[in-house]
């Protein structure tokens, strides 16, 4: 598909463009979380062999949107013996960086068709900048504060335990999910999203997850496993562990500000899943060469929720990881592999390429917001 | 460059700051100190952000708000009766510490207002290189101190290790599986398997 570079005045539609990537990836995020709880609850019964949500709306589809309006009109709590600006900030904290990393993320592609006929391709993404991957890392490491946050200031001990484990757990696969990552940027040979996608087009073939047969598989898995340890979800939730913690550190929290660490949560899953699509499965880009037709945000969206299906999988079939046994399973396992890995990835790069002079894959789509800020100055 | 909106940015991020480093020393409790420095890092890493140095920015915010503030928030939350603690803020020693402070910001300040600064209108690693332009720094021209600062701090995690061990070593026969990391308390009174 095809469009025209609409103009108006000194604005056409390509200097736009990370405006309405915006739009689009705040907006996407906020309208989805209904549905996704949606899924998770239908497929976790349908696992369980249960019928799940079935009275709101058709198939209970207006399930969670019931939900989200009586969490509306619940009643804010504010116990008596908490640190009162702290306790309202910790909510804003835990949902305002899941938001933020998705600046760097690219979706998908718009083809234009520029004044002089020529026809130009530009990646969907907010900041198409040289460290996105980077930043996308800085945000979700920012994340943890929401938690350490809400778990102290609530004072209570169950949030305060539920905090600590929940900075202990982050730290800790912070580092294997960082290695996993540069593994992935070394195969690709950039920081940017967008050269790592462009690196894997054409066929599912060309995949980072095919790429150094095993080493890419292996990595994936790494990283897999370590962006469900990040975001704190089963069968890694011992920060909110429900039989042990009574919820840990949400538990003195109600009404939209419980909503709101729900919101962070799923907002920081789709994130998280949103890089593993990038680094891995090949972003926007068509596993065949000849269902190129589709757009590419439908082939982003057809994965992301592929992944999140596996996060729901996960949490019907896990039971949660002891304490000790998520420490070990960080530290001696999975941050070693990882390592080794990495070395040998740069080994493999090193002998097959002597001379490494261009590292960068000189890039095929223009990056629409880095000319349009050369043209400014 | 000097555009208006680059100076505004500039200095509402250096008053957020400044603002938040001096609650970092005014603040009673010392968690809340703790927590305060999370502005003043985010503050830091605003301005490399201003100055188009997107590659410190983010490390800035990767190491030191991300890692370094939650290692020493998770510090603070295991000290014993941290919640409660609070810090008396007088010293006898305020006059001091106060004429030291002035002094060593009057001879920085002066220094930097002497020194004739070379301004420059490109970049000498624009945005788009600065990363790799790092790397070949501390690869190639720096790789001596690279290397000697790096084996610095591996001296110091393996003398944090060592510290840690000698004191736990007349503890009670600690569970089976769990002498990786300094845990929480729970999970050190819980035997093993109780779940």
């Amino acid at each position: 598909m095809i469009i025209p570079n609409y103009r108006l005045g000194p604005i056409d539609l390509v200097t736009l463009l990370p405006y309405i990537a915006m739009l689009c990836i705040i907006g996407f995020i906020l309208a989805i979380v209904p549905l996704l709880i949606w899924i998770e609850r239908v497929v976790i019964s349908l696992m369980q062999d249960r019928i799940g949500p079935n009275r709101v709306g058709p198939r209970g589809l207006l399930q969670t949107i019931a939900d989200g309006i009586k969490l509306f009109f619940k009643e804010d709590i504010q116990p008596r013996a908490v640190d009162v600006r702290i306790y309202y900030l910790a909510p804003v904290l835990a949902m305002i960086p899941a938001l933020t990393a998705g600046a760097t993320l690219p979706f998908s592609t718009v083809r234009f068709r520029m004044e002089d006929g020529s026809v130009q391709t530009f990646p969907m993404v907010v900041g198409n900048v040289n460290i996105g991957i980077l930043f996308i890392l800085a945000m979700a490491s920012l994340q943890v504060y929401g938690i350490i946050l809400a778990g102290w200031s609530s004072n209570n001990k169950y949030s305060l335990l539920g905090g600590l484990r929940a900075s202990a757990q982050v730290i800790s696969y912070e580092l294997a999910m960082s290695l996993a990552i540069l593994s992935a940027v070394l195969m690709s040979g950039s920081l940017n999203l967008v050269h790592v996608v462009e690196a894997q087009m054409n066929g599912f073939w060309n995949w980072n997850l095919f790429a150094y047969p095993p080493l890419g598989f292996i990595i994936t898995v790494i990283y897999l496993i370590s962006m469900v340890a990040e975001t704190n979800r089963a069968p890694f939730d011992l920060p909110e562990a429900e039989s042990e913690l009574i919820a840990g550190f949400h538990t003195e929290y109600s009404s939209m500000k419980f909503a709101m660490f729900f919101m962070g949560e799923y907002a920081s899953m789709l994130v998280v899943s949103g890089v593993a699509v990038s680094l891995w499965f090949g972003g926007w880009t068509s596993p065949l060469p000849l269902l190129d037709f589709i757009p590419g945000f439908i082939w982003f969206l057809v994965k992301l929720f592929a992944l999140f299906f596996v996060y729901v999988w996960l949490r019907a079939s896990l039971p949660r990881l002891r304490y000790d046994a998520l420490m070990n399973l960080g530290w001696k396992r999975m941050l070693p592999t990882a390592l080794v890995i990495l070395f040998l990835i740069a080994c493999w790069n090193t002998l097959r390429t002597p001379q490494a002079q261009d590292a960068n894959p000189v890039s095929e789509i223009t990056m629409a917001p880095a000319r349009a800020a050369e043209g400014e100055r | 460059m000097n555009t208006l909106p680059v100076q505004i940015a500039f200095y509402s991020l250096a008053a957020l700051t400044l603002i938040s480093a001096a609650y970092v020393v005014r603040a009673r409790s010392i968690i809340h100190a703790g927590f305060w420095l999370l502005p003043c890092f985010v503050g830091v890493a605003g301005l490399f952000a201003t100055l188009q140095a997107h590659f410190f920015f983010v490390a800035q915010l990767l190491i030191y708000a991300g890692a370094i503030l939650v290692l020493i928030l998770f510090a603070l939350m295991l000290t014993r009766d941290a919640m409660s603690l609070h810090v008396p803020l007088k010293s006898h020693l305020g006059i001091w510490a106060g004429l030291i402070s002035a002094g060593l910001g009057i001879s920085a300040s002066l220094v930097l207002a002497r020194q004739s600064w070379s301004v420059t209108t490109a970049h000498p690693a624009g945005p788009a290189r600065q990363a790799e332009a790092l790397g070949e720094a501390l690869i190639g021209l720096y790789a001596v101190p690279f290397e000697v600062a790096s084996l610095l701090l591996l001296s110091a995690l393996i003398g944090a290790v060592v510290l840690a061990k000698v004191e736990r070593a007349p503890a009670p026969e600690p569970p089976p599986l769990a002498d990786t990391l300094p845990e929480p308390e729970e999970t050190r009174k819980e035997p093993v398997g109780v779940e």
